[in-house]
């Protein structure tokens, strides 16, 4: 066990035993060997259950949307970036939050029902330029031994793929909205890209509309992905959808030098309004 | 060769008329040779409405079987096929699938006394057993026990004298008045007292919104009516009709095929949250 | 019937011959993972692979298919053109097989789904039994595996240079006779191999789970405070009904086009927040727990109820794609 884990332990214990928080979000073990999935814990001994390490592959922040209560959540650098939108989106009070970041070593990619071979450091991963989360109350390291900690992490995989055959891609695109659900970012109740009402698609999977979805919702991630992967790893089809917003955040880094995420002060280059009342 | 249930048959829209705020009642013909055996339906029963470009929606049937094939219906404006529906004109077509669901129990109400209780636009299939039931032969006593938000919402009014002429005893009630309203003020379930019923026997049908079904029953069941005798018209989102999109599936039932027409008793054995009980 | 032998060679020629003459619907590799599909050339099936992402029911009920199209003004239909050409699905695992002995209780019965029926008479399901179980199949929970599927037409089995054949049904017994060629009387030898490999498949799989009395306990179980706990760590995304070989659920739109429309149906899923809402805003399930709770009563204990059969077939699809890794096997252990 490593001492992060160790450290983690002792914080959600106390978290919960000073009654601090009403639950901390985390990682414990799957049910299948070399996984990791979320956890709610709620009482101090219950907090043997989290663990860390390179499987600890989704993205927590998910699960703050919509808390009343004050709670705590471990986060990597990609969620930390995604909470830090959260609140300019006013979907996250920051009094009501304790954020937990342990250094991250990088998540493997999910294994899905073909990958039983060697593990593969997560595409998101090989491009991360922070791992740790820019916002924390607790930030748990290990000196730069960090990359040894939790394990291995498994080897880069082969350089980055050439130019993308988009039509084919979005072609294998089930219309499952897996990619919206593990979203953080995407928490509209009625969305544009699910069937409502409002919808620009229909719910269903008409081949013709596939690259409407897909591409709308590329645009819907500029200036809000924080490249943490999740959709990627909740595709059932595996496809390669952080290369797309990737490249989309690329621009709009480019050109308007905004990183999602980074930076709690920045103004987002597409704001929302503010709530009645407030000024300026 | 199977027979297609998803292909919808077209229907002319031969009469239109403003019901309450937000209802219309349209007459439809389906345009097939044999409308009056393939339409051929009975009281409580729905048809999957088409308005052609938008969607489908399940919608009950107000009129007699015995006008049929000639079949009408009372439309609220809820969503977005409802609103389509409101827009055409006579001369337009729609298309129907069904008829489709259980129907209210006819057996039972032929022979025994009936208690009809209708909330709001619930009294559309009720409509459709009002009409059927007074000149059936061995009928006993017949009261219908009818309530809306206020009396310019009561539907059908232009009928209920030819219903009381037929035997039937009305009882109305309205949450507001008005300043001509000399009728009664209140839920439907205070209307539920003091019947001419035989309470052991009696069959009471139910129609309206959750809420009114909920009270309704629990109103019955305390006057004494058996829970076997007790049915509601309950609704659910429905895409198919038959049994197969597994929208309305609840427990062992389908709400389009063992419904939408349940006894209280069925509905006890229903997973909970699904009926309003 | 007697069972039959089919070498590596021969199988491999079958193979090219359906698939030239564009009959054949197969697994084939895709990146890491294996999918079904429409093979143009005979070298791409793979029948070495456990499984598929998608289950081969969209050979039946496609992802989306159209039900008919129309003049908007007239509302004059025009019935989609039937597809007759024959197919040949080769390679379904036991459970996808038994799935289709699921969906056939669900479509089929008094209101036949034209459809889905026309789909499944034109098809001849050659069912390959396993030879290793993935850590996440419980195949052995419901009976539907891992040798034999009960939808299978004619069942494949390897044994050392090719396959036990065993024709199940009518269908497959003309299937084996239209390609006699390829196919010979399976010694005792092979007969021998076939029984034990079958032993060993079937004592790898040992899930501990039992489905007996399952649709029964689980319907006492709503109330229970089990379910908040389950389902928090849900997102809802619905990947679970999508890769399911027994999720049937379909979703009804209509797309228009200038003057004329179409009327579409494809998979939809319960855990999405508008499956049972109704145009006026009432929903018998609005929250997560609700509609948590209808996915696993569904499977294991509606349409037990309501068709007989249990709508899982343990496959595990679910269990490895769930983002989160909600498991079905810790649900049906619970009860």
């Amino acid at each position: 066990m490593s001492s992060i884990e160790c450290q983690l332990r002792k914080i959600v214990a106390d978290l919960l035993t000073q009654g601090k928080v009403a639950y901390v979000i985390g990682y414990e073990n799957g049910s299948t060997p070399r996984r990791a999935r979320p956890c709610f814990v709620r009482s101090p001994e219950d907090a043997t259950k989290l663990v860390w390490n390179q499987h600890c592959a989704v993205n927590l922040a998910k699960y703050l949307i919509g808390t009343k209560d004050t709670v705590g959540i471990v986060a990597k650098g990609c969620d930390g970036r995604s909470i830090v939108e959260l609140i300019k989106d006013n979907q996250v009070d920051r009094s009501k939050v304790v954020i937990i970041a342990p250094t991250c070593p990088g998540v493997t990619q999910s294994p899905g029902l073909g990958g039983e071979g060697q593990e593969e450091l997560a595409s998101c991963c090989q491009r991360c330029r922070s791992r740790d989360s820019p916002i924390f109350d607790f930030q748990l390291v290990v000196g730069r031994d960090a990359e040894k900690e939790g394990g291995t992490v498994g080897k880069k995989s082969s350089p980055p793929r050439g130019a993308t055959d988009w039509n084919s891609e979005f072609q294998r695109c089930i219309k499952c909205l897996a990619c919206i659900k593990s979203c953080p970012l995407c928490y509209c109740t009625e969305c544009e890209l699910d069937g409502s009402l409002q919808s620009l698609v229909s719910k269903l999977r008409i081949p013709a509309e596939l690259p409407t979805f897909h591409l709308v919702r590329a645009m819907h991630m500029a200036g809000r992905c924080t490249d943490c992967g999740a959709c990627e790893a909740a595709c059932p089809v595996g496809l390669p959808l952080t290369e797309l917003y990737s490249q989309v955040n690329k621009e709009v880094e480019r050109l308007l030098g905004y990183v999602p995420g980074l930076d709690i002060q920045a103004t987002p280059p597409v704001e929302l309004p503010k709530p009645k009342g407030e000024t300026e | 060769m199977v027979v297609n249930p998803y292909l919808p048959v077209r229907a002319r829209i031969e009469d239109i008329r403003t019901e309450i705020e937000d209802t219309k009642t349209i007459t439809v013909s389906p345009q097939v040779r044999n409308a009056k055996t393939m339409f051929a339906f009975e009281p409580g029963q729905f048809l999957q409405v088409t308005a052609f470009g938008v969607g489908e929606a399940p919608i009950s049937i107000c009129s007699s079987p015995r006008d049929s094939p000639s079949i009408q219906m009372s439309i609220r404006k809820v969503g977005s096929v409802t609103e389509a529906l409101h827009e055409a004109r006579v001369g337009d077509f729609i298309g129907l699938r069904g008829p489709y669901g259980n129907g209210w129990p006819l057996e039972k109400l032929r022979k025994n006394d009936v208690v009809l209780a209708a909330g709001g636009i619930g009294m559309a299939p009720l409509r459709s057993l009002m009409l059927t039931l007074p000149t059936t032969k061995g009928m006993r006593r017949t009261t219908l026990c009818y309530g809306a938000r206020n009396p310019s919402l009561l539907m059908y009014q232009s009928e209920y004298a030819g219903w009381t002429r037929a035997g039937a005893a009305i009882r109305l009630t309205v949450d507001q008045g008005d300043s001509d309203w000399r009728g009664n003020v209140g839920v439907v379930t205070n209307l539920l007292e003091n019947l001419d019923a035989d309470k052991e026997k009696a069959v009471a049908c139910i129609c309206g919104p959750p809420i009114m079904i909920k009270f309704s029953i629990r109103k019955l069941i305390q006057l004494g009516y058996r829970p076997d005798n007790i049915y509601a018209s309950l609704e659910s989102m429905m895409r198919c009709g038959i049994g197969k999109c597994g929208h309305c599936h609840f427990g062992a039932k389908h709400v389009c095929i063992d419904g939408p027409v349940f006894s209280y008793s069925d509905m006890q054995e229903l997973p909970k949250g699904f009926a309003p009980v | 019937m007697k069972p039959e032998y089919i070498n590596q060679d021969s199988l491999t020629r079958l193979v090219v011959e359906l698939s030239s003459r564009g009959q054949l619907v197969a697994p084939v590799r895709e990146g890491k993972s294996f999918v079904f599909s429409r093979v143009q050339r005979g070298e791409q099936v793979c029948l070495t692979y456990t499984n598929s992402t998608i289950p081969p029911k969209f050979t039946f009920l496609p992802q989306i298919e159209e039900l008919f199209s129309y003049e908007v003004k007239s509302g004059e239909l025009r019935p989609p053109k039937a597809g007759d050409e024959p197919v040949v699905l080769l390679g379904v695992r036991p459970c996808d097989s038994s799935a289709f002995s699921v969906l056939d209780r669900v479509m089929g019965g008094d209101r036949a789904d034209p459809y889905y029926v026309k789909r499944r008479d034109r098809t001849t399901v050659v069912g390959l039994s396993c030879s290793r179980p993935r850590e996440t199949c419980f195949c052995d929970a419901f009976g539907t595996g891992p040798t034999d599927g009960s939808g299978d037409d004619i069942t494949l089995t390897k044994v050392s240079g090719g396959y036990v054949v065993r024709s199940k049904t009518a269908k497959g017994a003309r299937f084996a006779r239209e390609h006699s060629k390829h196919f010979r009387a399976a010694t005792k030898r092979e007969i021998d191999e076939f029984e034990s490999e079958s032993r060993k498949i079937k004592g790898m799989l040992a899930s501990g789970i039992t489905s007996e009395g399952l649709a029964d306990r689980m319907g006492k179980s709503l109330g229970d405070p089990y379910w908040e706990e389950a389902s928090e760590r849900c997102i809802e995304c619905g990947v679970c009904s999508f890769v399911c070989p027994t999720c049937y659920c379909f979703d009804v739109t209509e797309q228009v086009e200038g003057d004329g429309g179409k009327r579409y149906r494809g998979w939809d899923t319960c855990q999405s927040c508008r499956f049972s809402r109704m145009a006026g805003g009432l929903d018998p399930r609005p929250t997560k727990v609700d509609r948590f709770k209808h996915r696993f009563h569904h499977k294991l204990s509606y349409v037990p109820m309501a068709f007989n059969v249990t709508a899982c077939v343990g496959c595990g699809r679910c269990v490895s794609l769930c983002p989160t890794n909600v498991d079905i096997r810790e649900v049906i252990k619970k009860w």
